[in-house]
């Protein structure tokens, strides 16, 4: 009898010490080549700054860091372990108490004091950086180790007490060839007198101690592109062919009824050191503005906007048939040559999501009804179609939608379409894809329980990769979960 | 003695599971949000701040198991009234009624633009709603 207590007593603890610290994190390094799934991957830095459009992840060797709730997570591709990014033991993983907590401004409230401006990472050389926000609104960038801590300060980009000047849209800042380009703005009194128009400055820095701000050129662009502070302003920075381009646009402010449509499209060249604007448009058209048949760009702010790796750039636009401001093409510009083509029409209802890896572009497209589908394209850039993936719905969703229809016969409802999905990034291994609360209802991107909602129904309620070269050779893939909410 | 015991037994038993399978019957009920206020004040980049506030409402019937799941099983959302900084704010269905597993929701366009509106509903697995309305 003492032997089976003391059996059962040892037993406990062993299943203790099993059961905590699920997601505690060796301090020293991260599980390396466990099960290498992709043996003939070559990691490049500088495609994985993803140079041809903006990204919500940070591209390592080992994986991928991005965001989840407020929440740094890292996936290491290669055991397959996605985990926060914090090393306290019994850490719920929740809010500002856990090492892997990040946040950004709070435009409601006016407080601009951040860790993670924008919830904006990079990775480069081993290390990750960030942009910080001071209570006086000075603009640091940091650079933390692959575990996101031992923070160090690289330089001040902005000071808004000092300078009078602020870091615009971290996320349209980019990395390339050891320097971080970002813009600056400059804040004005007058800015609502002047009709929400402001000066914006095209800076780098070299990611080096001591190292100097540079300014490469300025212009003038609306600031009401964006609604709240923190917003996406229009604003991007690519790289391609070799040259910085900075790129602004917008086809509808918010707080200005006045000169709708702006385009600044601006050109580095990094090994001459000039600075040129290459194209500008400022006016209320919206059809055709950037070339004949292009359509009504509606979704042209940089955010949106890709490139190739010639200098080319891609932005979805809508036909004179597209309902409202459904777009239904995607154009192809290139603003110093002057030239734009129709590349894609689509014979679906509508497009969301556009993504491009230098060499195909890819995005979402849907069908909206009881019966609503979606699909991952992938395209060239000729705008021939090399691959199709249909997102499934849950079974159990599919289920509860049939009982709907069922004690509701008249009901008119709709399955969620893929339109708020988010495309974190790709690179040659994984599209990673994040799903939000508001369209729990995908294979793969699902949450524990679709019945069940967070307080304020805007969690993340599933994250999930999608094999990438099994996708561009048509093979069956399905997305594979790596992280659920559970609710 | 013991004949008292198992037939007391077999009455709580009996008793416990007609409460159980009460408490997993499906309850219903419509809810109304008439004219809920939505306010937001924003601060731009620029620190210059903006107003935008308004009324939604919404009429819905939420079904839930009480501990379990909650969802919605219809719902219909009226044009919301707003403005920002003063101007009347026009809004034009976008559409299309949406529902997910515990929520429903509906788009309006802002002022003709490309700008959305989405008054959201939802119900928990207590039958507690809520509904709000976002804008972007």
């Amino acid at each position: 009898m003492k032997k089976k207590i003391c059996l059962i007593f040892i037993s406990i603890i062993l299943l203790t010490f099993v059961g905590c610290n699920q997601y505690q994190v060796d301090n020293d390094t991260i599980i390396e080549n466990i099960n290498n799934p992709f043996p003939d991957y070559k990691y490049n830095q500088e495609t994985a700054q993803s140079p041809y459009g903006q990204s919500s992840m940070a591209i390592s060797e080992m994986g991928y860091y991005y965001i989840i709730d407020d929440i740094l997570y890292f996936y290491n591709i290669n055991s397959d372990v996605n985990m926060p990014l914090c090393s306290k033991g019994n850490c719920k993983h929740k809010d500002k108490d856990c090492d892997a907590y990040v946040n950004s401004i709070n435009a409601q409230t006016a407080n601009f004091s951040c860790n993670c401006m924008e919830k904006k990472l990079f990775y480069y050389n081993n290390h990750l950086y960030c942009i910080e926000i001071t209570a006086d609104r000075d603009y640091y960038l940091y650079q933390y180790n692959t575990m996101f801590s031992d923070k160090k300060c690289i330089a001040r980009l902005a000071s808004v007490k000092e300078e009078q000047s602020m870091v615009t849209n971290a996320r349209a800042c980019l990395i390339s060839n050891g320097y971080f380009y970002f813009y600056t703005s400059t804040m004005d009194e007058q800015y609502a007198q002047k009709g929400f128009i402001a000066d914006f400055q095209c800076n780098r820095i070299r990611l080096e101690e001591n190292a100097v701000i540079e300014q490469l050129g300025e212009f003038e662009f609306p600031g009401d592109y964006a609604m709240k502070a923190g917003d996406s302003n229009g604003l991007a920075i690519f790289c391609s062919d070799e040259n910085i381009y900075f790129y602004a646009g917008g086809t509808d402010r918010f707080y200005s009824k006045e000169n709708m449509v702006q385009y600044r499209v601006a050109k580095f060249d990094v090994k001459s050191n000039r600075f040129d604007m290459i194209w500008t448009y400022t006016g209320d058209e919206k059809n055709d503005v950037l070339g004949k048949d292009t359509g009504i760009a509606s979704r042209s702010g940089g955010e949106s906007v890709k490139m190739d790796s010639h200098g080319n750039f891609y932005m979805f636009t809508s036909s004179e048939k597209a309902k409202d401001f459904d777009v239904d093409m995607i154009i192809k510009v290139n603003f110093e040559n002057d030239t734009s083509s129709v590349i894609y029409k689509t014979q679906k209802e509508q497009m969301y999501a556009l993504q491009s890896d230098g060499e195909k572009l890819y995005f979402f497209e849907t069908t909206s009804s009881t019966d609503s589908k979606s699909w991952l394209i992938a395209i060239h850039m000729d705008g021939t179609v090399q691959s199709s993936f249909e997102f499934q719905y849950d079974e159990e969703y599919l289920s509860h939608m049939e009982r709907i229809y069922k004690e509701v016969p008249d009901s008119n409802a709709e399955r969620p379409n893929a339109s708020n999905i988010i495309i974190c990034g790709i690179d040659d291994r994984f599209i990673l894809l994040k799903c939000p609360e508001i369209s729990n209802v995908f294979k793969g991107l699902i949450s524990s329980n679709i019945y069940k909602i967070s307080e304020s129904m805007d969690k993340i309620a599933g994250v999930g990769v999608i094999n990438k070269s099994e996708y561009l050779k048509n093979e069956e893939t399905s997305i594979k979960q790596i992280y659920q909410c559970v609710l | 003695m013991k004949r008292k015991i198992l037939k007391t037994g077999a009455i709580t038993l009996a008793l416990s599971m007609f409460c159980s399978i009460g408490a997993f019957a499906n309850q219903t009920r419509n809810v109304e949000y008439k004219d809920d206020p939505f306010s937001s004040l924003y601060t731009d980049d620029y620190g210059v701040s903006h107003y935008i506030t308004g009324t939604a409402s919404c009429s819905a019937t939420v079904e839930w198991i009480e501990g379990y799941y909650g969802w919605v099983n219809s719902a219909n959302f009226p044009k919301p009234h707003a403005t920002i900084e003063g101007n009347i704010v026009n809004f034009r269905s976008k559409g299309p009624l949406t529902m997910t597993g515990s929520i429903a929701y509906y788009e309006y366009y802002i002022n003709r633009e490309n700008h959305i509106a989405r008054p959201t509903v939802g119900c928990d697995e207590y039958g507690d709603t809520s509904f709000y309305v976002n804008c972007w």
